[in-house]
């Protein structure tokens, strides 16, 4: 670490800043401009409108419709992925034989298209073809309803993204696991704990910050997710599974209403932004920790 | 049972959960593997086969028809050219870009540092969903819609932050002391980092270079939004429209998603460790 005075660091970062600032921070701006506008479709200009869009947005039962959904992914999702994700990566620390042949199989999903994993769980569901009705059909089953049933239809789209990502919360598990040293589990032994106790009383607490940490990732991946959800029900069955960045999608580039989509957004990303705030102060008490 | 010392117990004890642990383990290999190979199977069944109940596992009538089919109706050798060309060139770009900045977060102390990275770093937070609104407001306006330039200044960003982590992570873990020996025999900064830090970091650059090649490789909302001409589309929009028509071709549609996923998957699985060790890289450093 030298030349403090140096220029060459900047002049290394340039680019990086120059594209991230364009793409991924000046969006946000304009979608703020854009909320207060809309297109005349005569002029083919965008008119100052006020709160307009706004008010049609909160006025809109399907947006409020879109946001319950979206809350109930969220935690259907991340509670799968947590507890699935988490069991899972115990089982891996423990070292059992095949380790690394099952987390090798875990990344396969992980490496295809959302729109194949889509286009490969809706023929497995199909209603009248699915070879998972067949499968499961005899312990009364019927797999179909998790995309054709309301009621399911959510949770459906869940087990199909915690398939496809499970791969990414097992790696983010195990990397905190190592930093629950031996040790400690060690000592606790030689103190007569069993092993469900050791978990208990010195895995969990030495780990609950990245499990913190987890959770949040996992939200915040949930809140965005919509091209799983669009490949495999276009937010049906009667908008069951409609979730907030499903239908500003759907606003957007379906209906051509990029005003009240980008008032959406910007809901979207607030919301989002709580949950990082929450994940950046989870991570920073977590590095403190680490610190000590 | 009664019969056994405690010892002996405990080691029955621990065998069960080791098997419990191998049973769970494989039924979720099975889960996880069930639907690649129940699409690969689709792919090779003829028609009257894939719409049968309940649906045929083995036959002898299997062939390749459903393949060349998709291969002569979708323009797949376009779309195959436009997804490798798309993947490469900002896999390429983005990893000269990132590994630039991760030297400089990595070997030089500068003010404003820590907002910086953290600047670099908050787009993988930020929804993907929410930025692609206005950009294609812009991009209708200046006419990058439908261009592979437009394309590719949309997927760079989107890559940046995670290898610029990776990378800035594969610095700090090279001793600091060879560069500095150079530096001080009279070598520039630059043919520093060109003749002594290219070399050591090359596997690095290498690593970032595939994971983000698979991640555009495997991308569809972007290219499903930004581009409208069938010169444009790539495989995970070929796809992506073919389940859209009122009657979708199974057959067929599981072929070319088996080509699709095929590159990727090799990939993976050759570079495997390496795959897996820069995902943990990006996870624990993110």
């Amino acid at each position: 670490m030298i030349e403090k005075r140096s220029k060459l660091p900047y002049l290394f970062l340039a680019p990086v800043v120059l594209i991230l600032l364009l793409f991924s921070y000046l969006p946000m701006p304009y979608s703020l401009y854009l909320s207060f506008n809309k297109l005349n479709p005569a002029s083919g200009r965008y008119e100052f409108v006020g709160l307009a869009n706004w008010r049609q947005m909160l006025m809109d039962s399907k947006f409020w419709e879109s946001a319950r959904n979206t809350f109930a992914y969220v935690i259907i999702f991340t509670v799968i992925m947590v507890v699935l994700g988490l069991l899972v990566a115990l089982i891996l620390n423990s070292k059992i034989p095949g380790t690394s042949f099952y987390l090798t199989v875990l990344f396969v999903p992980w490496v295809i298209s959302e729109v194949i994993v889509g286009a490969t769980w809706k023929w497995l569901l199909n209603p009248d073809f699915g070879v998972l009705n067949y499968l499961f059909g005899g312990l009364g089953i019927k797999c179909s309803d998790l995309i054709t049933n309301p009621k399911f239809a959510l949770v459906g789209v869940a087990i199909v993204a915690f398939w496809r990502g499970l791969a990414y919360t097992v790696i983010l598990v195990l990397a905190g696991l190592q930093n629950v040293s031996n040790d400690y589990l060690e000592a606790a032994s030689l103190d007569g704990c069993s092993k469900l106790q050791a978990f208990f009383r010195v895995t969990l607490p030495i780990f609950s910050p990245t499990l913190l940490v987890v959770t949040l990732l996992n939200m915040i991946n949930a809140i965005s997710q919509s091209g799983i959800i669009l490949v495999l029900t276009k937010g049906g069955p009667v908008r069951a599974t409609e979730t907030m960045a499903l239908y500003l999608y759907k606003e957007a580039f379906l209906n051509y209403q990029l005003s009240s989509a980008a008032t959406m957004s910007i809901i979207l990303a607030f919301v989002n932004m709580i949950v990082v705030a929450v994940y950046l102060a989870a991570n920073k008490r977590n590095q403190e920790k680490e610190a000590e | 049972m009664a019969a056994l010392s405690l010892n002996q117990r405990a080691r029955v004890k621990k065998k069960a959960g080791g098997v419990a642990c191998q049973v769970f383990m494989i039924c979720l290999t099975m889960f996880m593997l069930f639907p690649v190979f129940w699409a690969f199977l689709t792919s090779i069944k003829p028609n009257e086969l894939i719409y049968q109940y309940p649906p045929v596992f083995f036959s002898d009538q299997f062939t390749l028809d459903n393949f060349s089919y998709a291969l002569r109706a979708q323009n797949l050798l376009r779309a195959g050219f436009n997804t490798f060309f798309l993947s490469t060139v900002t896999a390429a770009v983005s990893g000269v870009i990132a590994t630039l900045a991760a030297y400089a977060f990595s070997r030089f102390r500068f003010r404003g540092k820590n907002l910086l990275f953290g600047l670099v770093v908050a787009p993988m937070l930020i929804p993907g969903i929410t930025n692609l609104i206005p950009l294609y407001s812009v991009y209708t306006k200046i006419g990058l819609n439908d261009t592979y330039l437009g394309l590719i200044l949309l997927y760079i960003p989107g890559t940046l932050s995670f290898a610029t982590i990776v990378m800035r992570s594969y610095f700090d873990g090279l001793p600091y002391a060879i560069e500095e020996a150079a530096l001080i025999d009279g070598c520039s900064r630059f043919s520093v980092v060109g003749r002594v830090v290219l070399p050591v970091v090359a596997p690095g650059i290498l690593a970032i270079f595939i994971v983000n090649f698979v991640t555009i490789w495997n991308d569809f909302m972007i290219t499903l939004i930004f581009t409208s001409s069938n010169e444009m589309r790539t495989l995970t929009l070929t796809i992506y429209n073919m389940i859209g028509t009122a009657t979708v071709k199974q057959g067929p549609l599981s072929a070319t998603a088996f080509m699709t996923l095929l590159p990727a998957l090799l990939i993976f699985l050759v570079c495997r460790k390496k795959f897996i060790g820069t995902m943990l890289d990006g996870a624990i450093k993110g």
